[in-house]
C-alpha cells in the first residue's frame, strides 16, 4: 500500500498537468490580464514574401509525395504567402523543364521553389530541390539533389524543405525531426516516438512497465524513467526503433533498454540535456519532495541546484539556462524557475516549461492553469519577461515543445471531443493537428543526418557555422551538404 | 370472492381524467406559445482593437547590400539595358535578274532590272529588295562587344552594394526588415502632443550602439528633429531600449549584425484622431 502511494505521488509529480487541477480547486480564480495580451496578427506589418512552389504534372508517386510534403511544410511555417496552384501559368513542369521566370514574376512571386522526384534505379529515388530568386534571373540560386531509398522519400522531402528554408531565409528548417512523449497504455504508460508530420508512431517501451518523461540524449538515444511493479522510477536509455514503412508491415522488436546508474535511491521523475548534450539535469525524489541535480550525462558529478521544496521538469535553454517547475507541497502553487529565479506570474499554477530558439531570440513557453480544469500556453523571453498568450478559448493545451528551428510549437490539446498533437506556427500563430495521439512530456528533436543519401553539390551553399557538438540542431542545418560525397 | 367497493366514484374518475387531459393540453399549449415568440438575444459585438501602425525608417549602413555588377575600370557606365542603342541600319538588296530555264518566252516577261553578276549569292528569302540602293552596307562584324557587367553582380543590386551572394543578400534584407519591425513595435510618436500635420514632418536619426551580446548598449541622436517634444519622445524611447536584445541574425549568417544600427524615427506614419 505504501509503495502504491509512492507511485501515485510520483506520477502526480511527473505528470504536472495534474498539479494545476489540484491547485485550481483550492485557490480562487486569479486575474488573467497578467498573462499578457492575446497575440492578434490582423494587421500584417512585416513583409510576407510571395513564393511559388511549381506544380507537378508527373503521375509518379514519389514526385507527388515530395511536392505535397514540401508545399505543406512551407505553408506551415507561416513565413511565406505561397501562390495558389490554380494560378500557375500554363507550361511544362517536368523534372528537367526550365522555369518560366517571366510568367511567375507577373504573378508577384519573389522566389520560386521547384521540387521533383523520379526513379533513379530499382529501390532508389532521385529528389531535386531548386530555389530561384526572380531578382537574380533564370539561374537557380540554390540547388540540391539527393538519391535516397524509395522508402525514405517522405523524410527526404522534409530534408529538402529544411535546406530550401536555409537558402530562402538563412535559417534552415526543422521538419526533418521527430517527437517523443509518454502516453497511456491500458493501466500503464509507454514511451512513443513519432515523426514531426504525425507519421510513424511507434511505442518504444514494454507495455508491462510504467515509462514516463522521455527526452533525447547523447547519440540520439532516448532517456526516460521507468517503474516496474511499483518500484521507484529508474533512469533508463535506449536507441529508438522506427516504425515499419508500410502500415501492414511487420512491427520491429522493441529496443532493449539499459539502466543508467546514478548515486540516488529515490525515484527519478524527469531528465533533460543541454544543447550539446554535455550536461544532464535530473529531478529526483528526496525528503518527501524533489530536487534538481545537474551533472555529467553518465550520471556522475551530480550537484543540487534547486532550492524549492518541490522541483521537477528540468529543461535547459539553448544558451545553457536551466528552468524547472518549483513550489512547495503546502501552498500547492507551482511556478517556473529559471536559474533559481521565479519567472511565472503568481497565482497561476505553471507546468511543462520549454525553450524555443526563435527568429526573435530565445523564448520560454509554458502551460498555466486558467480555470475550468483547462491549461493555456504562454510565451515570455528567456528571463520570463514580456509574457504573451499563445492559446485562449481553444480547449486545454499542455506540454509544449519547440521545433529544432524554433519556428513551430507542438503541444497536446483537448478541444471538445477532439484531442491530439497540434503544431502552431510561431510566426502566424496558425494551428494544425498532426496526430490524434494524446500524451505528456512532449519533446521535439532533429533527426540524425541521412548517412546513405548521395547528394549533388548545391549550386550555392549557405556556409553554416561549424557545429560545436552533436546537437540535433546542427544535424538539421545542412542535410544535403553533410551527405555530399 | 367478494367484489371490492371502489375508492372513487365513476364521476370522480371521469373528472380526474378530464383534469389530467386539460393539464396536458395546457402544457402543450404553453410549449407552442413559448416557441412562437419572436424574442431573441442579440450577441453583443466586441469592439475590435484599433490598429495604429507606425512607420520607422532605420538606415542600417553597416549591413552588406547585394552588389550591383559593373565594369572593372573606374569609369562609370550605364548597364547595357539602359544604354541608348544606335539605330540599326537595314540591309537592302538591289533588284537584279538572272537567267532561268523556267522564264516565259514572251517580250513582256523580259525583266527590266539589270542582269545579276556571275557567282553572286542570292539574297535571303526575307530580304528587303529595292530597285536601287544608295549605300552598300558592309556585313556586321561577328565579334560581339563584351557586356558591361563583367564584374560579379546582379541587375537588381544596389550601386553601393558589396555582397555578391544572392542568398546572403536576401538573408540580410529579411534581417533588416526584422530590425525595422523591432523598432516599429517600440516607438510611438507623440500624437496627442504635437499637431498632426507638424508631427508627420518630423524625424530624428539615431545611431544605436549594439553590444557583443546583441543588446542595445547606447545611442546618440545624430540628427534631431528640432521639435523638443518629438526629440524628448525619441530620447525616452531609446532610453527604454537600452539593455534590450535585438533579434538574432540568421544562423547561417551570424556576422551580418554590426556594432551599430542607424534607425530614423519618423512621425510620418502617425495616425492622428482628427
Amino acid at each position: 500500500m505504501r509503495q502504491l502511494k509512492r507511485i501515485f505521488l510520483a506520477s502526480l509529480l511527473a505528470s504536472t498537468s495534474t498539479l494545476p487541477a489540484l491547485a485550481q480547486s483550492k485557490a480562487p480564480p486569479a486575474d488573467e490580464s497578467v498573462l499578457g495580451e492575446f497575440v492578434v496578427t490582423g494587421v500584417v506589418e512585416e513583409h510576407v514574401p510571395k513564393i511559388a512552389v511549381l506544380p507537378s504534372l508527373s503521375p509518379a508517386l514519389e514526385d507527388v509525395i515530395v511536392r505535397s510534403v514540401v508545399r505543406r511544410d512551407l505553408e506551415l511555417t507561416g513565413l511565406f504567402d505561397v501562390i495558389d496552384d490554380r494560378k500557375a501559368p500554363p507550361g511544362m513542369y517536368g523534372f528537367n523543364d526550365p522555369v518560366d521566370i517571366k510568367a511567375w514574376r507577373a504573378l508577384g512571386a519573389e522566389a520560386i521553389v521547384k521540387v521533383a522526384a523520379r526513379t533513379h534505379s530499382p529501390g532508389k529515388v532521385e529528389v531535386l530541390g531548386l530555389a530561384y530568386f526572380l531578382s537574380v534571373g533564370q539561374e537557380p540560386v540554390y540547388e540540391t539533389k539527393l538519391v535516397v531509398s524509395s522508402k525514405d522519400v517522405r523524410v527526404t522531402s522534409h530534408r529538402i524543405t529544411d535546406a530550401l528554408l536555409g537558402a530562402l531565409t538563412g535559417r534552415p528548417g526543422g521538419f526533418a525531426s521527430r517527437f517523443t512523449f509518454s502516453g497511456p497504455w491500458a493501466r500503464n504508460r509507454r514511451v512513443f516516438v513519432v515523426d514531426s508530420d504525425g507519421h510513424g508512431l511507434m511505442p518504444q517501451t514494454d507495455p508491462q512497465l510504467t515509462a514516463i518523461a522521455p527526452t533525447w540524449g547523447p547519440d540520439q538515444q532516448l532517456f526516460y524513467t521507468v517503474s516496474t511493479n511499483y518500484s521507484p522510477f529508474r533512469l533508463n536509455r535506449l536507441t529508438p526503433v522506427a516504425a515499419p514503412h508500410e502500415p501492414a508491415g511487420t512491427q520491429p522488436p522493441l529496443p532493449v533498454p539499459t539502466e543508467l546508474k546514478i548515486p540516488f535511491r529515490g525515484s527519478v521523475y524527469s531528465v533533460d540535456f543541454n544543447a550539446d548534450r554535455t550536461r544532464m539535469a535530473l529531478a529526483i525524489a528526496e525528503n518527501g519532495g524533489s530536487a534538481i541535480y545537474v551533472g555529467n550525462p553518465d550520471g556522475t558529478d551530480l550537484k543540487k541546484v534547486s532550492t524549492t521544496e518541490l522541483a521537477t521538469h528540468p529543461v535547459f535553454s539553448p544558451s545553457g539556462k536551466l528552468a524547472w517547475i518549483g513550489g512547495s507541497a503546502t501552498n500547492g502553487s507551482q511556478r517556473v524557475y529559471v536559474d533559481g529565479k521565479v519567472v511565472s506570474p503568481a497565482g497561476f499554477t505553471a507546468a511543462a516549461p520549454t525553450f524555443c530558439d526563435t527568429e526573435d531570440g530565445i523564448r520560454l513557453v509554458y502551460a498555466v492553469a486558467v480555470g475550468g480544469n483547462r491549461q493555456d500556453l504562454v510565451m515570455a523571453n528567456e528571463r520570463g519577461q514580456g509574457t504573451v498568450r499563445l492559446t485562449q478559448n481553444q480547449g486545454s493545451n499542455s506540454y509544449p515543445a519547440c521545433s529544432p528551428d524554433g519556428r513551430m510549437l507542438a503541444f497536446f490539446s483537448k478541444r471538445g471531443n477532439e484531442q491530439g498533437l497540434y503544431v502552431m506556427s510561431l510566426k502566424r500563430f496558425r494551428t494544425q493537428k498532426v496526430a490524434g495521439t494524446w500524451g505528456e512530456s512532449l519533446r521535439w528533436a532533429a533527426l540524425p543526418p541521412e548517412p546513405s543519401a548521395v547528394a549533388g553539390a548545391p549550386k550555392k551553399s549557405p556556409a553554416a557555422p561549424a557545429p560545436s557538438s552533436e546537437a540535433p540542431k546542427a544535424d538539421a542545418t545542412k542535410p544535403a551538404d553533410k551527405a555530399a560525397p | 370472492m367478494s367484489a371490492h367497493a371502489s375508492s372513487f366514484s365513476t364521476r370522480e374518475i371521469v373528472l380526474g381524467c378530464i383534469a389530467a387531459c386539460a393539464i396536458q393540453v395546457g402544457f402543450f399549449a404553453l410549449l407552442v406559445l413559448a416557441g412562437a415568440t419572436d424574442t431573441h438575444i442579440k450577441p453583443a459585438e466586441e469592439k475590435l482593437p484599433e490598429a495604429r501602425p507606425i512607420a520607422v525608417k532605420p538606415v542600417i549602413d553597416d549591413l552588406p547590400l547585394l552588389k550591383l555588377g559593373s565594369k572593372q575600370d573606374k569609369k562609370p557606365k550605364l548597364p547595357d539595358m539602359w544604354k541608348k542603342q544606335a539605330p540599326t541600319p537595314v540591309k537592302r538588296y538591289e533588284e537584279s535578274s538572272a537567267p532561268s530555264p523556267k522564264a516565259e518566252d514572251t517580250p513582256a516577261a523580259i525583266p527590266t532590272s539589270k542582269l545579276t553578276e556571275k557567282d553572286k549569292e542570292p539574297p535571303p528569302p526575307d530580304a528587303e529588295v529595292v530597285k536601287e540602293i544608295d549605300q552598300q552596307l558592309k556585313d556586321e562584324p561577328t565579334t560581339e562587344e563584351a557586356p558591361q557587367m563583367q564584374q560579379e553582380g546582379h541587375a537588381d543590386g544596389s550601386a553601393e552594394g558589396t555582397e555578391t551572394d544572392p542568398l546572403k543578400a536576401r538573408a540580410v534584407d529579411l534581417y533588416r526588415s526584422k530590425i525595422l519591425s523591432w523598432f516599429n513595435a517600440r516607438f510611438r510618436p507623440p500624437v496627442d502632443q504635437i499637431p498632426c500635420e507638424e508631427l508627420k514632418e518630423l524625424a530624428a536619426s539615431v545611431n544605436v550602439q549594439v553590444g557583443a551580446d546583441r543588446t542595445v548598449a547606447g545611442y546618440t541622436i545624430t540628427r534631431p528633429s528640432g521639435n523638443p517634444i518629438f526629440d524628448a519622445k525619441v530620447r525616452s524611447t531609446m532610453d527604454s531600449l537600452i539593455g534590450q536584445e535585438l533579434p538574432p541574425p540568421p544562423p547561417l549568417y551570424p556576422d551580418i549584425l554590426g556594432t551599430f544600427v542607424q534607425p530614423r524615427l519618423s512621425g510620418s506614419g502617425a495616425k492622428c484622431d482628427n
